[in-house]
This record gives structure tokens, C-alpha cells and sequence, in this order.
């Protein structure tokens, strides 16, 4: 009984452990570099195929090395809620600025929603700081240095 | 000589000048930011260059790669917040003096410093780059690798922690290069149909992506952990004379002297990065400070306000700028992050850093040499401005609202490089990527070097292979490639020397 929760919780700890995911992704990456690059023509093969190859071996050794417990663990939990969080306001923003939505609709709302995720109480604030970068950068991007945005849906949005 | 004219006269020319100015200027009330290291300095101001000529937007960009530097100095003395990782240390002694009433004698150290230190390693860059890249004009596929495998060796070799890691991060960045037309046939790898990606993965956005969406994430989690841990940042301490008395000049000049020669060297070393030589110099001046001043009536302790503690960093992360260009524009190996950047800045106008590029641009690769002269002369009387004029308005921009400007900086920046959605895409996606690695302790720096050289490294091997018809061993031949065979035996040494001394302790 003993041995079995100290076991379990001995596999436990290696499967919660940073660097067995490290592992994990980098030799799935590794292989199917790998096995992508079996379709290359047989000159440009061999040296992608090879990289591949190291890539998946170096993850199996990240992985062995937390079973002899020589790995550096890593905490995900608060950056991956960074990541996630920023990464879909992002996503956000470029998809409605190419759907048609203009620049500043779009640009205005992603920085209200950081300033808020990032601790802004007021919301009146807020709403003032992001007018203002809004404002600020399309003057600089749009008007200054001439970039061309996809076409908003309606001709008066900016 | 002639060359040198004729970097002058590019430079001299009123536009560019002024971009030069503006450069320095924009880079050190950036750099004065708290949370805006300089790699994000670098990267939001790439999309401005876009539609300059290409001597201005390489003074720009050379303005604020010096002055960002030595910005992040101003809220590490004045509110001990770090503006840029290379001030790290400068916050220790230079805010313990500050809060004795001399904010403004620890500021003229550091800016002092740093000027010495940036115009000592201009003309080491003056001196050696175009030397060296003489030197690798005669080199051949044999010794591009090589040199190429040295460039990846030097930089895994220098890691401190894991070096399997640092060689996790070269083969991503070699991997990630291979995305495009083979070099060799031409045939498409890693494209998945898609257009986008013919040429490979667009390089100016996925940089910016890999140093500001990633640095974005950092800036954001620091701001979440700081509300969890309810930390306060102090105010801005009273300012104080700015004058610096000649017994203190006399008394830093040997300090100025070993932080910029430690910074020369260190910067010359493909992904040593600055951090290391602030470390070197500082320890070097600690030592120094003990022998001759600790204990003496009216002397701080170290690390409570000496003076050397502000001198050594700032002279040796100044004197990193101007020598991590050397490799760079004589070999096309970035010294540092920062100055892969500036591989970026010179693609967007069609230059490729190595040795060709004093052969086919010659007054821009001279420009840029003399501009890192002059940007470090401009900084002097800069900094004393800006430090009287904004930096109080500076430290009152709350960090919540940095993120947001960062992000929206670096997504028009990626965007602008021909207008495409795509762009954006990359840059987040690369964002991501690098935060992963940072969190996986995989190093950025080995994979920015993969990615810089993997399509030379595929290139120079494969040819290297046909002329020697298939002969491994040509990359040892003393007798025929005697470079290339020193170089692969360093890069040898480079990666066991780590692995046995571990072994060792």
C-alpha cells in the first residue's frame, strides 16, 4: 500500500514536472519535423531530417533527466494565464481590424481590456488612457508614416 | 582613412544627422521607461524606419540601440527600478547615494561612464570590424561553416546553466530557418501551402515578436505578481547638484578604464551578452573599492552608494553596444539580442551584416561605424536634458499602461512590413514562443543565432561536401583549411569544457 502512493506520487511528480512537457513538445515537434521532411527531395532532405532528429532526441534526454531528478521545474500557472489572456485580446483585435472593423474601434477596446486585466480600477480612466493611445498611434502609424489598413466594412470608420 | 571620410560625409548630411539625434533622444526617454528593456526600445522603433532612406533609419535605429542603455540608468538611480536589465546593478549604489541627497552626482557618474564606455568600444568597432570582416572576405564554404558552427558553439558554450537547453534553443532556431525554399534546390519545406511562408518565415516580424510581444508578457506577469505581493515603488528622490567634482573623475577613471575593456571583450563574444560584463566589472570594482576605499572616514560601504558600483556597470554595458557589432558587421554573428535586432533594421533596406557588406554598401557600413561615435558624444549633453526636463513625467506613466502601448507598437510594427495580416499572426505567435522558452529556461539567444545562420550553415555544408566529394573530415584539414579546422576544434572545446567542469564540481 505504502509503495504504491509513493510510486504514485513519484509518477505524479514527473508528470507535473516542466520539463517533462519541454520534453514532450519538443520531441512531437521533433518527430513530425522529421517525418515532414521525408517528403523533401533527396538534396534538401537530409539536413532538416537530421535537425528533426536531434530536436526529438534532446527532448527525450530533457525527459530521461527528470526521472534522475536533474530537471528544472517551472511553475506554468500565472504565465500561462498571462499568455492565454493577452493572447486572445491580440487575436481579438487583428481579427476584427481585418474583418472590417477600422483601426480604432478595435484598438480602443484591446487597451481598455488591458488596462483593465493589468489592475486599472477606474473604468473612466481607463476609458481615457485608451482613447488616447488610440488616438495618439493612428496619428503616428496611419496618418505619419502611411500604413495601409485592410478596408473597414463602412467607409466612415477609422 | 578615406573610408572613415566617407562614413563622416554619409552621416554629416542634415537629415541623417538629425535622425541620429532624434535617435538618441527618443532611445533615452524610452529607455528611461521602468519595464521597457531595450530589446523593446529596438523593436517598436524598427516600424518607423520602414519608410525612411536607409542611412536614416540606420542612425535612428543606432541612436536608440546607445541611448536606451544608458536611459534605463535614470529610474535605476532615481527610483530604483531597473529601466533596462543592463542597469541592474547601477540601482544598488546608485539609489543608496540617491537617497543620501546625491541623485544628481550618481547620475553624472553613470552618464559620464557611460559615454567613456560607449566612445571606448566606437573606436574598438572602428578598429576591428572592418579588419576582421578583410580577414573573412577570403574565407570559403569550409570556413563559413565553421564559422558558423563557432558562432552556435560560442553561444551554447557560454550558457551558465544547461547547455543541452542552449542546444535545444540552436536546433529550434536552425529548424525554424529551414521554413522556405531550400537554399540548395530551391524545393519548398515547411511552407504547408501556404504563400507566406515561400520565402520563409518573415523575419521582422517574428523578431519583433520574439523580444516585444515576449517582453509584453514578462511586463504583464511582473504587474500581476506585483499586485499579488502588494509591492510599492518608491518615489522619485530628490535630484541634487549634477556637478562631478575632478578628484571623483580622477578617482573613476581607472574603474571607466577596466569596465569599458571588460565590456569590449565581453560584447566581441557572440552571445555573452551585457548582462555578464556588468557582473565582471562590477566585481572588478568591488575588489578595487575594498582595497583602496572601504573602511576610509567619510566612505560609503559597497553597495551603500560608492561610486565605483555606478561607474563599472554603466562603462561596461555601454561599452558592450558598440563591440556586440563587430561580429556582427564583420562575420553576420549578432554579439548580443539587441544587436540581432539590428539584423532586422539592415534586412528591412536589403543589407545582409557580414563582410560583403563593406564591400556592397560601404558608406552605410562606414556610417554606421562612425554613428556609433557620435551617438555616444550626443548622449552626453542628452541625457543631462532629459533628466531635467521629462524623467519626473516619465516615472509617472503608470506600467498597466505600458503593456498596452508595447503591444499595439509591436503589432503595427510587424504589420507595416508589406501590409499583411500574416505579420501579426507571426508575431504573436512568435511572442508566445519565446515566453515559452523563457519559462522552459531555454535560451532565446543560441535560437536567434540559428535562425540568423541556419540557411549559411545548410548552404556552406552542402558545398563544402561537393568539393570535397562527400569528405566529412575536410572541416579538420590542417593542411588546406587551417581556419576552419581551429575553428571547429574551439567550438569543440566551447561545448565539452562546460560538461567536464560540471562533471568536475
Amino acid at each position: 500500500m505504502n509503495i504504491n502512493s509513493h510510486s504514485r506520487a513519484e509518477i505524479r511528480s514527473i508528470t507535473s514536472h516542466s520539463d517533462t512537457w519541454t520534453g514532450l513538445v519538443l520531441l512531437t515537434i521533433g518527430l513530425t519535423a522529421a517525418w515532414l521532411a521525408n517528403d523533401f527531395d533527396t538534396i534538401s532532405r537530409p539536413y532538416p531530417l537530421a535537425l528533426g532528429i536531434i530536436m526529438a532526441v534532446l527532448g527525450l534526454i530533457i525527459i530521461t533527466r527528470v526521472f534522475l531528478n536533474k530537471g528544472n521545474h517551472t511553475s506554468f500557472a500565472l504565465h500561462s494565464k498571462v499568455a492565454v489572456s493577452a493572447g486572445t485580446i491580440i487575436a481579438l483585435w487583428i481579427l476584427a481590424m481585418t474583418n472590417g472593423l477600422g483601426y480604432i474601434i478595435p484598438t480602443f477596446f484591446m487597451e481598455v481590456a488591458f488596462l483593465l486585466i493589468c489592475g486599472f480600477q477606474k473604468l473612466y480612466r481607463a476609458i481615457i488612457v485608451a482613447s488616447l493611445i488610440s488616438g495618439i498611434s493612428y496619428m503616428i502609424f496611419i496618418v505619419g508614416l502611411g500604413v495601409r489598413l485592410p478596408e473597414p466594412f463602412l467607409s466612415w470608420l477609422l | 582613412m578615406d573610408v572613415i571620410l566617407l562614413g563622416f560625409q554619409t552621416l554629416v548630411s542634415p537629415p541623417v544627422i538629425l535622425m541620429l539625434l532624434l535617435g538618441v533622444i527618443a532611445g533615452m526617454i524610452v529607455g528611461s521607461i521602468p519595464g521597457i528593456n531595450d530589446n523593446i526600445a529596438f523593436a517598436v522603433f524598427i516600424p518607423f524606419s520602414f519608410s525612411m532612406p536607409a542611412e536614416q533609419a540606420l542612425a535612428l535605429m543606432v541612436g536608440v540601440y546607445c541611448a536606451a542603455a544608458t536611459g534605463g540608468a535614470i529610474p535605476a538611480i532615481m527610483i530604483k527600478v531597473p529601466g533596462t536589465a543592463s542597469s541592474l546593478l547601477t540601482s544598488i549604489d546608485g539609489n543608496a547615494m540617491a537617497r543620501k541627497g546625491f541623485g544628481g552626482k550618481a547620475l553624472s557618474i553613470a552618464i559620464t561612464s557611460s559615454v567613456i564606455g560607449g566612445v571606448i568600444s566606437s573606436i574598438v568597432l572602428l578598429l576591428f570590424a572592418p579588419s576582421l570582416a578583410k580577414v573573412a572576405l577570403q574565407f570559403g564554404y569550409v570556413e563559413n561553416f565553421a564559422l558558423a558552427i563557432l558562432g552556435l558553439s560560442s553561444v551554447v558554450g557560454l550558457l551558465k546553466g544547461n547547455v543541452i537547453k542552449g542546444a535545444v534553443a540552436a536546433i529550434i532556431g536552425l529548424t525554424v530557418a529551414n521554413v522556405g525554399f531550400s537554399p540548395v534546390t530551391g524545393f519548398p519545406r515547411y511552407t504547408f501551402d501556404n504563400v507566406n511562408l515561400i520565402e520563409g518565415i518573415p523575419f521582422v516580424p517574428m523578431l519583433v515578436g520574439l523580444f516585444g510581444i515576449a517582453a509584453m508578457f514578462e511586463l504583464m506577469s511582473d504587474i500581476f505578481k506585483e499586485r499579488h505581493s502588494r509591492a510599492e515603488i518608491s518615489k522619485p528622490l530628490k535630484m541634487g547638484s549634477l556637478v562631478l567634482p575632478k578628484s571623483l573623475m580622477r578617482r573613476l577613471l581607472p574603474v571607466w578604464i577596466s569596465g569599458s575593456a571588460i565590456g569590449n571583450v565581453i560584447g566581441m563574444l557572440p552571445g555573452a551578452g551585457m548582462l555578464m560584463a556588468i557582473f565582471l566589472a562590477y566585481d572588478q570594482a568591488a575588489r578595487r573599492f575594498s582595497n583602496r576605499y572601504e573602511g576610509k572616514e567619510g566612505e560609503s560601504k559597497w553597495g551603500e552608494g560608492a561610486p565605483e558600483g555606478i561607474a563599472a556597470p554603466e562603462a561596461a554595458n555601454n561599452a558592450v553596444t558598440a563591440s556586440s557589432m563587430v561580429p556582427l558587421l564583420s562575420l553576420g554573428i549578432p554579439g548580443n539580442s539587441t544587436s540581432a535586432l539590428f539584423i532586422g533594421a539592415l534586412a528591412i533596406h536589403g543589407m545582409v551584416p557580414g563582410p560583403l557588406l563593406f564591400s556592397q554598401h560601404g558608406n552605410i557600413a562606414w556610417m554606421i561605424i562612425v554613428a556609433f561615435l557620435v551617438a555616444n558624444l550626443f548622449m552626453w549633453p542628452v541625457a543631462f536634458v532629459v533628466i531635467k526636463t521629462v524623467s519626473k513625467t516619465i516615472f509617472a506613466i503608470p506600467k498597466e499602461a505600458m503593456v498596452g502601448v508595447i503591444a499595439i507598437l509591436c503589432l503595427m510594427g510587424a504589420y507595416s512590413d508589406g501590409a499583411n495580416a500574416f505579420n501579426m499572426w507571426v508575431a504573436i505567435i512568435s511572442g508566445i514562443v519565446a515566453y515559452a522558452m523563457r519559462l522552459a529556461n531555454i535560451p532565446l539567444g543560441p535560437a536567434i543565432l540559428g535562425l540568423v545562420l541556419g540557411s549559411q550553415l545548410e548552404s556552406s555544408l552542402n558545398n563544402s561536401l561537393t568539393i570535397s566529394q562527400g569528405n566529412w573530415l575536410v572541416f579538420f584539414d590542417f593542411s588546406n583549411h587551417p581556419i576552419s579546422a581551429v575553428m571547429m576544434l574551439v567550438s569543440i572545446a566551447l561545448w565539452c569544457v562546460p560538461i567536464i567542469m560540471r562533471n568536475r564540481a
